[in-house]
């Protein structure tokens, strides 16, 4: 018996792998593995970076406390007055009432730097004084009815090894006698004008009123504001024009003057829940800042409710975080809408208009007495009761943004109503920038939109006629020509569009308009006449070369309407359609308006939309197909009622790729509309959208600004949007494709 | 599809006709879906017809007319427009007959094209002694030539003026080259080598060590300057030279311009070109557009520097996008474990090209440029800053921005063309013993080669006609510099460039006179669009050589 087959017996292999082999595939594995895994994370990392750009937009301000000190020479809290800094933050400075003087103080050293008596306050002694935020002028009242101007300067040497030196002085400038009656004068407060004049107000105890305009090495005078009051004067402020007026007392009264030229005419009080502790303006003049009693802090202006109205009526337009305690004090920045408030508790809080954003909190060992906004807003200086004066340094690069900036309507300073509104920058340091996206968000859907309008009908249809009917070979020359036209540049259709197209259409309007109609007429007409036409001359054209008759057809269609467009225009428009737009919308025609971008955009987003529903037409399974027929449905039934819902999954899904390469679209809207971001659906006037506002405003935007910022916000958004609208349609044509395999 | 099935049913509607019938069973829709695909071939058609009769009628010297304007002196010109009478139902008239001429002289009237009343307009003639003058700057000057004067003396007038214009001028021409030659070159490298000495000496300063001789760098920057000044000399009395050489010139109102020869372009008497002369013309002039550098703030002359760039952009993204682009490829089809991860990460490619272009320009601007170019000027250009090197826009920084853009487009192009390589020919290999990386090496890229460069091609086609993240990472108007120059180190990765889709919109939206600058842009948007459709044209070519192969390939 042979011995049964064992297991084979070991054998070396006939040929081995050399190491070099064997260590280049190891390698090549890893580097490949690595490459192809780096060019994923780059791909993530685009969505990353571009978000973390946007974070710190939503990040409150940071605050780092240098000192907290109580300052040699410090007077008693309610002797000292108008607390300052200079943008160095080398010196503080404080008007000392007892001494009638102005003490410097070294930030470094903390020691007194310098005192500067102001010769009339050593006979009329100060009881009041304001200092304005932007400049280091100081106003003050005093005991017997005086108000004393003074200036404030920093002198700035740099050394040979760009030390920096600086030297503080401060000089009296002027002085008027405002109150015939010489009683104190307990509230006084100023603006100045851009030629340095100062308006300002005074209130004595007894609560008799005084405004009044002042101009450096020309003096002043000042006149009484005939008022009857209820209650002790507050607070008060008065604008930079010297026409806005306002008081508050205690009694929760607010009192508005329009100070023009009739004292009495333009008058109005208002009676509040809580009285109004101390007020200012923000820089602009316009909003009032108010702090309340009950530790309400809240900003108003004045709307115009009719518009013959001089005296705007004062409305709350932005209502803040509220202190625990009284508010003691406000003090707007000199540079942006921000502002500071304290408590008589002691808690200091960074506020900004329009956002409304709390963006610091931190409390004091005692109630607030003073506080500074540093004029480059770098750092603030707060003084409490009990005398400690703390100094902050303040990072807060983006106090404007907040989600309801952004999103959400905004009253901005000088509308009538909130609204939304994008506006980034403006002439005037004083200018409110206007963040908002809505109008660009609705600017790019309303693109997308006119787009998709002009561009899902011929795309879906010419898809249909192009998979379902028509003859192979003219097929296989219509398909790459389609191709080509999505290889078209946009900025080459945005140049048409804006150069060629739109002024012709302003000219032919109605004719385009109405080739919207005359052409499927034609084409209806004809097919009703060719059905009629001999047999013979009907064979002439096999099936599925329809096309070469339709392309005449479609131009008589057009040179129909164009030759009616005049004669309608005449009959319906009285030959002006613009003014009949005009007329019944009220609304002003403008040439680079949503048609044109409707066709230009149409144009660029037919050849995506048709692809793909192409695809989806052809890939429906041929028994489908064979099976209606088979039924008796004609070529026509067969498309519409089993082709195309079988395969509207597939359309939907070119339909969302074409919205998002609408939506995404940056030369054609950015060439071919006026570029103005309006909050409008309608056809006749243009848009922004966020791809062109991005292309218009970034190469402008400081880097790491808060523009800049928002923008990548607008990036981001158009990433996530069409990333959505994409993976969206990518599932459904996935499933779709599943769904034919399986049949 | 022309199946048996449809025949039938095409067949038994011809048997049984009538309309109500057709109506019925769809046929006027079908007829109508049909229309849709005609308006969309009309529309591309239609366009394709605009920019080519545009762009190409641009070079073309069209006639001067001549015409009397009733009480106000005649005009000269070449017939642009016209307008029709416009009125409303009521009669008025919305807008009157009017005729556009362009009548040039931009330097006497203050602008190229007038709109005339055509009821002022009587007598319509081309008189053939009509000269136009191209000019370096000013736009084109219509009108007669009286004579030609040397240092204020004329030397020619009358009927012997137009030939010593055109000999007097090749001499002008070439002596204000030469100045200009000086000017731009020698001066030029003159400046440069001072700049580098300056830096030299601003960088030793700031690596705080006196290792240099500074008497001598000072010495060295004297000796440049003395050069700088003797060049400059030369350069200016060439320029005086050649300006000594006018044409005197009377326009339709019978003002009197001296223009000089040497910033006359060309000089030509439209009226009476042969047919040869004028085609002469506009191939000289068709030649200068590719190969000329831009006038008139862009409006004229050529645009080379923005072809130049174009392609020089292109291919930097191509260096760059193609190893990444198929390595990736090569990783989610070889060696990627095919699962649900690896779907999502292709859905992810896939809408990454759907993703909007001015988004990967912001990236761009934000990550390669202030981050990385902030970087790099930080730590090897301190001397420079703060004016940036590499920390603003460029051409490298553009080309990587498009590199990402289009990287999605080569991807899915390669695992297409990966995907297709039979899988016996892998096994085959792989069976003989080769390994996995040799395989791929010797068998499947070489197979897969003529799907790359589709993609590549795509990719390449995709990237020249992209505007609006170039606008942000490195496009301008005017760049003084191409990228490549015979300075070390002959590539300027930092430099700014040029491109034909930008120029598109800066010279058609931001240029001050439009008008003119209409023709240009439609010569240049003929020239992209020729390139972009070539590109194209390669990628489908290719695309359906390989499917071709693959279909019949039977290994």
């Amino acid at each position: 018996m042979p011995p049964a087959p064992a297991t084979a017996p070991f054998r070396k292999p006939i040929y081995t792998v050399s190491r070099r082999v064997k260590i280049i595939d190891r390698l090549s594995d890893l580097f490949i593995r690595l490459g192809g895994l780096g060019i994923i994370v780059i791909v993530t990392l685009i969505f990353v970076f571009i978000g973390l750009q946007t974070l710190p937009l939503f990040r409150p301000a940071q605050d780092k406390l240098l000192f907290a000190a109580q300052l040699p020479d410090t007077p008693a809290p309610e002797r000292l007055l108008a607390l300052g800094i200079n943008e160095y933050e080398s010196h503080l400075y404080y008007l000392d009432a007892a001494a009638g003087a102005i003490r410097f103080i070294n930030t470094a050293t903390k020691q007194t730097d310098r005192v500067v008596p102001l010769p009339t306050l050593q006979e009329h002694p100060a009881v009041s004084a304001y200092r304005s935020p932007a400049r280091d002028k100081l106003i003050i009242g005093t005991a017997d009815g005086r108000i004393v101007f003074a200036t404030v300067s920093f002198k700035v040497d740099y050394g040979a090894d760009n030390s920096r030196t600086v030297t503080a002085s401060a000089q009296e400038i002027g002085r008027l006698e405002v109150d015939p009656e010489g009683k104190p004068l307990v509230q006084v407060h100023a603006r100045m004008n851009n030629n340095g004049d100062f308006h300002f107000a005074a209130a004595t105890a007894d609560g008799r009123l005084f405004t009044g305009k002042f101009v450096e090495d020309e003096g002043g005078e000042a006149a009484p504001v005939p008022a009857q009051l209820v209650g002790r004067v507050n607070a008060l402020a008065i604008d930079y024009e010297g026409n806005r007026f306002f008081v508050s007392t205690d009694q929760a009264r607010l009192y508005q003057w329009y100070l023009d030229n009739d004292r009495e005419k333009f008058f109005k009080s208002y009676e509040l829940p809580s009285p109004i502790t101390t007020m200012d303006f923000l820089i602009g003049d316009t909003a009032l800042l108010f702090g309340f009693q009950d530790g309400k802090v809240e900003s108003w202006f004045g709307v115009r409710e009719q518009e013959t109205d001089v005296l705007k009526p004062l409305h709350r337009i932005h209502i803040f975080e509220p202190l625990p305690a009284a508010v003691v004090k406000v003090q707007p920045s000199g540079r942006d809408k921000g502002f500071l408030a304290g408590g008589a508790d002691g808690t200091v809080r960074l506020y900004f208009s329009t956002s409304e954003r709390t963006l610091l909190n931190f409390k004091l060992g005692a109630g607030v007495r003073d506080l500074v906004y540093a004029p480059k807003l770098t750092a603030l200086l707060a003084l409490d009761t009990a005398r400690e004066f703390q100094l902050h340094h303040v990072d807060n690069p983006h106090p404007e943004i907040s989600f309801k900036a952004l999103f959400g309507k905004v009253h901005y300073e000088g509308y009538d109503k909130p609204d939304y509104i994008w506006q980034s920058t403006g002439g005037t340091d004083d200018f409110e920038a206007k963040f908002n996206l809505v109008p660009l968000i609705i600017g790019t859907l309303k693109g997308a939109f006119y787009g998709l309008l002009f561009a899902i009908p011929i795309a879906v249809f010419a898809a249909l006629y192009t998979s379902q009917f028509m003859h192979p070979s003219l097929r296989s020359v219509l398909k790459p020509t389609i191709e080509i036209m999505a290889a078209l540049p946009s900025v080459v259709i945005g140049f048409l569009a804006g150069l060629w197209l739109a002024p012709l259409l302003e000219e032919i309007m109605v004719g385009v308009l109405l080739a919207g109609l005359a052409i499927p007429l034609v084409v209806f007409a004809f097919v009703c006449l060719w059905q009629l036409a001999p047999p013979s001359l009907r064979r002439r054209l096999p099936d599925g070369r329809e096309f070469y008759l339709l392309v005449p057809l479609v131009i008589a269609g057009f040179m129909l309407a164009y030759w009616l467009g005049p004669q309608v225009d005449a009959l319906c428009f009285k030959g002006n359609y613009k003014q009949w737009v005009f007329d019944t919308f009220g609304q002003q025609f403008e040439q680079r308006n949503s048609l044109v971008i409707g066709i230009a955009m149409g144009f660029a987003v037919i050849p995506i939309i048709f692809t793909i529903s192409e695809d989806a037409f052809s890939n429906v399974p041929t028994s489908f197909k064979s099976a209606s027929y088979a039924l008796g449905a004609s070529k026509w039934q067969t498309a519409w009622r089993v082709i195309m819902p079988t395969a509207s999954p597939g359309v939907f899904s070119a339909i969302m790729i074409g919205f998002g390469r609408a939506v995404g679209e940056t030369m054609i809207v950015l060439m071919a509309t006026g570029n103005t971001p309006i909050m409008s659906f309608s056809p006749f006037n243009g848009m922004r959208t966020l791809s062109a506002n991005i292309a218009v405003e970034i190469p402008e935007a400081p880097a790491e600004g808060t523009l800049y910022r928002v923008l990548f916000v607008a990036a981001l958004l158009l990433f996530l949007l069409t990333f959505a609208v994409n993976t969206v349609a990518e599932v459904v044509r996935q499933r779709l494709r599943a769904r034919y395999q399986a049949v | 599809m022309a199946t048996p099935a449809s025949k039938a049913s095409s067949s038994s509607l011809t048997a049984s006709g009538g309309i109500g019938r057709s109506l019925r069973r769809g046929e006027h829709l079908l007829w109508l879906s049909g229309s849709a695909l005609a308006l969309a071939f009309l529309l591309i058609a239609g366009l394709l017809v605009l920019v080519i009769t545009s762009g190409a009628a641009h070079f073309w010297p069209h006639p001067l007319t001549m015409a009397d304007r009733a009480g106000k002196p005649p005009v000269i010109g070449i017939l642009t427009n016209e307008q029709e009478e416009k009125r409303d139902v009521e009669g008025n008239v919305l807008k009157t007959a009017q005729v556009q001429f362009k009548a040039g002289n931009r330097d006497l009237n203050g602008f190229d094209f007038v709109w005339v009343q055509a009821a002022e307009l009587a007598n319509f003639r081309t008189p053939p002694e009509i000269v136009a003058l191209e000019r370096q700057e000013y736009g084109d000057f219509y009108g007669f030539l009286d004579a030609v004067e040397h240092r204020g003396q004329v030397i020619a007038q009358g009927a012997e003026a137009w030939p010593a214009l055109q000999r007097e001028r090749e001499g002008a021409r070439a002596l204000a080259a030469q100045a200009r030659r000086l000017q731009k070159d020698d001066i030029g490298e003159v400046n440069m080598l001072m700049e580098r000495e300056r830096l030299r000496l601003r960088r030793a300063k700031l690596d705080g060590g006196a290792k240099i001789n500074s008497a001598e760098a000072e010495a060295k920057l004297a000796a440049h300057h003395a050069e700088y000044e003797r060049l400059r000399g030369e350069s200016d009395r060439l320029a005086a030279q050649a300006a000594e050489y006018v044409a005197v010139m009377r326009s339709a109102e019978g003002q009197t311009k001296k223009v000089r020869l040497a910033d006359i372009v060309r000089a030509f008497r439209p009226n009476q070109m042969t047919t040869t002369e004028k085609w002469g013309h506009y191939f000289s002039r068709a030649a200068e557009f590719v190969y000329g550098e831009p006038r008139e703030s862009n409006t004229e002359g050529g645009v080379w520097p923005a072809i130049f760039g174009t392609v020089m952009m292109t291919i930097i993204m191509s260096i760059a996008v193609t190893p990444f682009g198929v390595i990736a490829a090569f990783y989610l089809r070889e060696y990627a474990r095919q699962g649900p991860v690896v779907r999502m990460v292709r859905i992810a490619i896939n809408n990454l090209a759907g993703v909007p272009s001015i988004v990967f320009g912001v990236f761009g601007l934000g990550f390669f440029v202030y981050f990385i170019g902030g970087g790099i000027d930080r730590m090897f250009y301190p001397e420079l800053l703060p004016t940036p090197t590499f920390g603003t826009g460029g051409i490298l920084w553009a080309s990587l921005t498009l590199a990402l853009l289009t990287v999605p487009v080569v991807i899915v192009a390669t695992e297409e063309s990966i995907a297709a390589v039979p899988r016996g020919t892998r096994e085959g290999s792989l069976a003989l013993g080769a390994s996995k990386f040799q395989t791929i090496c010797n068998v499947v890229l070489p197979a897969s080669v003529p799907g790359i460069l589709t993609g590549v091609i795509l990719a390449m086609a995709r990237g020249a006609g992209e505007v609006a993240p170039l606008m942000i990472t490195g496009v301008v108007k005017l760049a003084p510099e191409l990228p490549i120059d015979g300075h070390w180190p002959l590539l300027h990765l930092d430099r700014k460039f040029m491109h034909l889709g930008f120029h598109i919109y800066d010279v058609g939206f931001q240029s001050p006179n439009i008008e003119a600058a209409k023709p240009m842009v439609y010569t240049t948007t003929l020239l992209l669009i020729v390139i972009i459709i070539l590109l194209n044209l390669a990628a489908i070519r290719l695309r359906d050589r390989i499917r071709k192969k693959y279909q019949t390939g039977a290994f």
